[in-house]
């Protein structure tokens, strides 16, 4: 071992970084397609030319969101009050242009606000459905490479259609209810887990402007909060209506943890919330603009609140570490044990959703937002050279290195206004994803009492005294 | 038009759900209506354009007081929630005093003025944070104090149980 003349790079770390380069392409292509995904909808459904002479002028409208004066001023209901991008207006536009062709002149204010509501909808139900089954792929395939096994192979190239083709399964499986079961309330369970998952998703900013927020309430954080709250009753109906002692039992851990974890994760959202004196999610975002060192992760107490954020989410999420609820070498799967076919794919999609909108709100509150480091941009050049010098060293690798290394320059070198704060949100929240797929692949289970004690005697302590350096922090910053 | 329509829809849903909370056998089912009802009266808040009262509404009633009722029934009672019983012999006594309060609540509703304004309400947030810690802060610090002291309290009790 030490003769070796030429230094070899060991086995492991030769593997980690492969595996952070394909970590960098992953992320890329995650934020890549979440970024396609939403405005995606209303480019490809809606009558391209409807309300415009060509496709340039078309694709003009479409980038330039309200500031184009025509709409404005032809009184196309003010875009800015329902805070939705202009595309998705088009269908308002067309409703006016045939109702104004058949002679009925234009449909009252209140049928448009419908329509656009219901646009809207239907675009986040999308992007949740969407976004859950692509994180479903990268979850068994990230942890499969963390574990050294290959995760999902057979259905498509490297198995991406695996998840497509699991939710064509749950939707054709047969759709048992136990006997012993509360009917109504068995059937009910899964719509009260799954619809507040998809009402937080209403005032998530997916960038900036106001065109990439369903609707910017101005009690936007509460919202949040208020809506993940009424999941537990969902799990609690859920494990007491299956008439099933495991069922019962996770449904009693998800109460328990739930409750005791939504003190912590409460209180230190607070700390953003008095930093940017503001409830809204876009106004807390907005009061982080300059630079890295603006971040409410690092003020008043670097990381504190970030951590304390992050971990309580991950408890009211149930992720590994805290996955007591459906632990399932001891409960089986817990409080959805009974469930098959779509109502166990609605608990599947929730629980999904909600660790996505976890990863949005604490890219919200402490990242920043859509905001980019103004060193990325640097980064990127670096990147590039750095991919240079790589090729040079190690041949064989040279279109892997080079192609994993633009890919990077590209993600850093990206705007963080207009489109490109889609994917800087959208990068954001895929990072904190993978943070927890990384610690679910990692931490093994906690038991039920350092779960309790953990948040009761560690976390809702921290997380007080955390409040208190906020307070005194905006004390001074007042001046 | 559409406002009063919503209105009259939730009001039907609240005391829909309501009733539901006393007239049903399971008290699982009771306090699941009981959610309902809580739900309804957030949207009222919504049609009030009292976001922040919905927020808390949702986030207090729906999220925490109906799951510690859950916790409480599924802890206290056999687990099923099947077999309580859900009546006792006073019902006289609470019909009277039931009627007594509705009444009550009639009569002061009918009595009392309510300014009508077209204007739309501003920020709720900011207000009540400033009502809170100007004009109401000794009744604010005083609930304050009764929570403190009611969690005391609860901390004593399950201490001496736990003693026994």
């Amino acid at each position: 071992m030490t003769t070796a003349t030429r230094p070899r790079v060991p086995r492991g770390i030769e593997y980690n970084l492969g595996f952070f380069v394909r970590l960098g392409l992953l992320l890329g292509v995650l934020g890549g397609i979440g970024a396609a995904t939403l405005p995606a909808i209303p480019i490809l459904g809606y009558g391209l030319l409807a309300h415009h002479d060509s496709i340039t002028s078309y694709v003009a409208w479409l980038f330039g969101w309200c500031q184009h004066s025509e709409l404005v001023s032809e009184g196309i209901y003010g875009c800015g009050q329902y805070g939705l991008p202009v595309p998705l207006f088009e269908p308002a536009v067309v409703m006016q242009r045939v109702l104004g062709l058949v002679g009925l002149g234009r449909p009252p204010k209140v049928t448009v606000d419908y329509v656009v509501a219901i646009i809207a909808s239907l675009i986040l139900l999308h992007f949740v459905v969407i976004s859950v089954t692509l994180i479903i792929y990268i979850l068994r395939k990230v942890i499969g490479y963390m574990q050294a096994r290959l995760g999902p192979m057979r259905v498509g190239p490297k198995g991406i259609l695996q998840t497509l083709i699991d939710a064509v399964k749950l939707l054709a499986k047969e759709d048992t209810i136990p006997g012993t079961a509360d009917k109504v309330m068995f059937t009910l369970a899964p719509v009260v887990v799954f619809i507040p998952a998809l009402l937080v998703y209403v005032v998530v900013p997916f960038g900036d402007s106001k065109g990439f927020i369903a609707r910017d309430l101005n009690i936007g954080i509460l919202y949040v909060v208020a809506m993940s709250s009424i999941t537990v009753i969902g799990i609690i109906l859920a494990g007491w209506a299956s008439d099933n002692k495991y069922a019962l039992f996770g449904a009693m851990r998800a109460a328990a943890q739930l409750v005791s974890y939504e003190v912590p994760g409460v209180l230190v959202v607070l700390g953003p919330v008095i930093m940017a004196g503001s409830l809204g999610m876009r106004d807390i975002i907005l009061a982080q603009k300059g630079g890295v060192t603006e971040w409410f992760i690092w003020s008043p107490v670097p990381l504190v609140g970030f951590l304390v954020y992050l971990i309580s989410s991950l408890a009211e999420t149930n992720i590994t570490p805290f996955d007591l609820p459906e632990a399932e070498s001891e409960l089986v799967s817990g409080y959805n044990v009974e469930y098959s076919g779509m109502k166990f794919g609605l608990f599947f999609l929730a629980e999904f959703a909600n660790s996505f909108t976890v990863c949005f709100v604490a890219a919200a509150l402490f990242l920043g937002g859509w905001y980019a480091p103004p060193v990325f941009k640097l980064a990127a050049g670096l990147t590039l050279a750095l991919s240079v010098g790589l090729c040079w060293i190690e041949l064989p690798f040279l279109l892997r290195w080079a192609l994993a290394a633009s890919a990077l320059a590209v993600c850093l070198g990206m705007p963080d206004h207009g489109w490109g704060s889609l994917y800087w949100m959208m990068l954001k929240a895929s990072g904190l994803q993978f943070l927890t797929m990384w610690i679910r692949a990692t931490y093994p289970r906690v038991r039920v009492d350092q779960l309790m004690e953990f948040a009761w005697k560690g976390l809702i302590p921290i997380s007080l005294v955390y409040l208190a350096a906020v307070g005194l922090w905006a004390a001074i910053n007042q001046k | 038009m559409m406002e009063a329509l919503a209105f009259y829809a939730t009001a039907a849903l609240i005391l829909i759900s309501a009733l539901g909370v006393v007239l049903c056998r399971n008290l699982v089912h009771s306090a699941m209506s009981l959610a309902l009802s809580f739900l309804g009266v957030a949207v009222i808040y919504i049609l009030l354009h009292a976001f922040f009262l919905f927020g808390v509404q949702v986030l207090i009633y729906v999220g925490a007081i109906t799951v510690l009722i859950m916790f409480g029934i599924m802890l206290t009672r056999d687990v099923e929630g099947n077999l309580v019983q859900q009546t006792n012999r006073q019902h006289r006594m609470a019909a009277a005093s039931a009627l007594a309060t509705f009444i009550a609540l009639t009569y002061i509703a009918f009595q009392s003025h309510f300014n009508v304004t077209n204007a739309t309400p501003g920020d709720s947030v900011v207000g009540i944070g400033v009502a809170f810690i100007s004009r109401y802060v000794v009744p604010f610090e005083v609930a304050s104090l009764v929570l403190l002291v009611a969690l005391v309290g609860a901390i004593v009790i399950a201490r001496d149980k736990e003693v026994d």
